[in-house]
């Protein structure tokens, strides 16, 4: 059992890889950058390869001069230039990797057009090693408060029960593995502050916010309520407040600029294209139960995480109810969003951003059972099944028996354990 | 401790400068293409696949040449005359304009073979058509050296 947990990310590593290489080898996916990841990607090869910001080399090079619908990439009205819906931070935290990829490319004289193999690959393995470094920080996270069995059970469970396994795999390249693992550096660092702290660690939460921001610019609420929640519990943070401030601002700033250069305004929707959102119609129960990607639905092991949030140990209840505002606030921002399922995926994906946050009160859980025998072991069989019906589904849906988005309840129930 | 170290750290150099060796001309690149469209064949045309605005494939560096058959669609929707580049190795080879929907078999010339076993021919267009279509390219036919 110990050499299992010295080894445990590494086989969790292991466990996505050989997921990746199925999903790929097996034709399922496509490629690692296609629909949204087109448009998260499509920033390094203007920028790194064409040396242009505005994105229209890209076009030229692909697509004739415009990009397809599918990218989500309009012409500003008034600037007839290139608006990306989505920011630059994926790009930004892929970059290294596509440096290694077009270095390959020119070795091995493939095209060097940012989107040939090297370069896919390399881009959805970024997504899949910034997943398992967002377990990896979260183990250090867990370990500070909880046993060991407790944290390494926490990590299994949450990656094989809930939708990372997937986001860490045949979705790599979408957004929600780079947030995840954000979050999970925002929430270590945050968790981690004491008197001894200082100006360098202010400035990693500043940046690390910024990033936060920069990967998907609703989740600025997981900033606001931590580093928030930090100034109210940590009086010594106070005094470095705004060191973080001015860094998270110079993270954000890239951005800022690009939609200046291409709107000549500083704030811009990026989707005015589409109908936005209603806020006063958010679908919430159908977000959070439904069959289409209610989040609980596909993920149920997650009640057990929020239940756990009752029992959170002493250090981390300062905590609660900065995690209780990012779900509910989360929840509402999604469940107002006129695709309130996100298009299609596996579970509700804008959760899996914040799944650092639930990820106490799934350990707070099993940490409350572990004690006494007959709750524990329940509790085990009941996750390991849990777990089980997760990566079923989640193959049902690689191999196109789960409909990808609309699920109904009579769907579900006519599909249920059928292989593929 | 540290000969153990030594040894994990030269299996380690050796593995790397073996996969690069591997790569700078590995065997599976003469069936790698990018930005082309599966196989179509219609009667009384030759068989022939869609490009995007920009498709790439590889084909044997020991050719002297090789003929591409290209053409593109002219409609009342969309008669923009087509720029089409052709370039090996990133070297810009042929260039011509099409005009009208008919086949024109367009010859490129290869340099001598130098170090690897296939060359990367690249065919852009300067505008497509609807849906990203740039032009139809036929069976490319080889033409030896010598």
């Amino acid at each position: 059992m110990t050499w299992l947990r010295r080894r445990l990310l590494l086989l969790c590593a292991a466990a996505c890889l050989a997921g990746y290489v199925h999903a790929y080898t097996g034709a399922l996916a496509g490629t690692p950058i296609r629909s949204d990841a087109y448009s998260y990607f499509v920033y390094l090869p203007s920028w790194l390869l064409h040396h242009d910001a505005t994105l229209q080399t890209v076009a030229d090079d692909c697509c004739g001069g415009e990009y397809p619908a599918f990218t989500s990439i309009v012409r500003w009205r008034s600037t007839g230039r290139w608006l990306n819906a989505h920011p630059i931070g994926v790009a930004v935290l892929v970059a290294p990797f596509f440096g290694v990829a077009h270095a390959l490319t020119r070795w091995s004289n493939l095209t060097p057009d940012g989107f040939t193999p090297y370069y896919q690959h390399a881009a959805g393995l970024a997504g899949l090693l910034y997943a398992m470094l967002g377990l990896w920080i979260l183990r250090r996270l867990l370990a500070r408060h909880f046993s060991g069995p407790v944290t390494d059970a926490t990590i299994v469970a949450l990656l094989l029960g809930t939708s990372l396994f997937h986001y860490a795999t045949f979705d790599s390249m979408w957004s929600h593995a780079f947030s995840f693992a954000l979050c999970a550096a925002l929430f270590e660092r945050c968790d981690a502050w004491s008197e001894r702290s200082g100006a360098a660690t202010a400035l990693l939460v500043g940046v690390l916010s910024g990033l936060i921001v920069l990967v998907r610019h609703t989740n600025a609420i997981i900033p606001a309520a931590l580093v928030g929640a930090l100034v109210l519990v940590e009086p010594s943070f106070r005094r470095y407040a705004a060191i973080a401030v001015a860094a998270g601002a110079v993270t954000v700033f890239p951005q800022l600029w690009v939609y200046h250069d291409v709107t000549r305004h500083w704030i811009v929707s990026p989707y005015a294209g589409t109908p936005g959102f209603f806020w006063s119609k958010p679908v919430i129960l159908a977000s959070l139960a439904g069959t289409q990607k209610g989040l609980f639905f596909w993920a149920p092991l997650l009640l057990l995480a929020m239940a756990g949030l009752a029992w959170l140990p002493p250090a981390l209840r300062r905590w609660r109810a900065a995690i209780l505002a990012v779900f509910v606030l989360d929840t509402y921002v999604m469940a107002s969003w006129w695709d309130w399922q996100l298009g299609a995926s596996y579970g509700h994906r804008g959760f899996v951003d914040i799944y650092p946050l639930l990820a106490v009160g799934l350990a707070a859980a099993f940490a409350r059972v572990a004690p006494r025998t007959v709750p524990r072991r329940t509790t085990a069989v009941v996750v390991v099944l849990l777990c089980a019906l997760s990566m079923f589904q989640m193959l049902q849906y690689w191999h196109g028996v789960m409909p990808m988005s609309d699920v109904t309840w009579r769907q579900y129930k006519a599909l249920f354990l059928k292989p593929w | 401790m540290v000969s153990r170290r030594l040894v994990w750290t030269i299996v380690w150099i050796a593995a790397a400068a073996a996969a690069l060796a591997y790569l700078h001309d590995p065997p599976w690149l003469i069936d790698q293409t990018t930005g082309l469209r599966g196989w179509e064949q219609h009667a009384g045309e030759p068989r022939y696949r869609w490009s995007g605005g920009h498709a790439s494939f590889f084909v044997r560096s020991d050719a002297a040449a090789i003929d591409v058959p290209i053409s593109t669609t002219f409609d009342s929707g969309d008669a923009r005359a087509m720029l089409v580049t052709i370039s090996v190795d990133d070297e810009i080879a042929a260039r011509l304009i099409l005009t009208d929907a008919a086949w024109r078999r367009v010859r490129v010339p290869l340099p001598a073979p130098a170090g690897r076993r296939v060359r990367r021919i690249d065919v852009r267009t300067n505008v497509t058509r609807e849906d990203n279509h740039g032009v139809r390219i036929g069976e490319v036919q080889i033409v030896p050296r010598g």
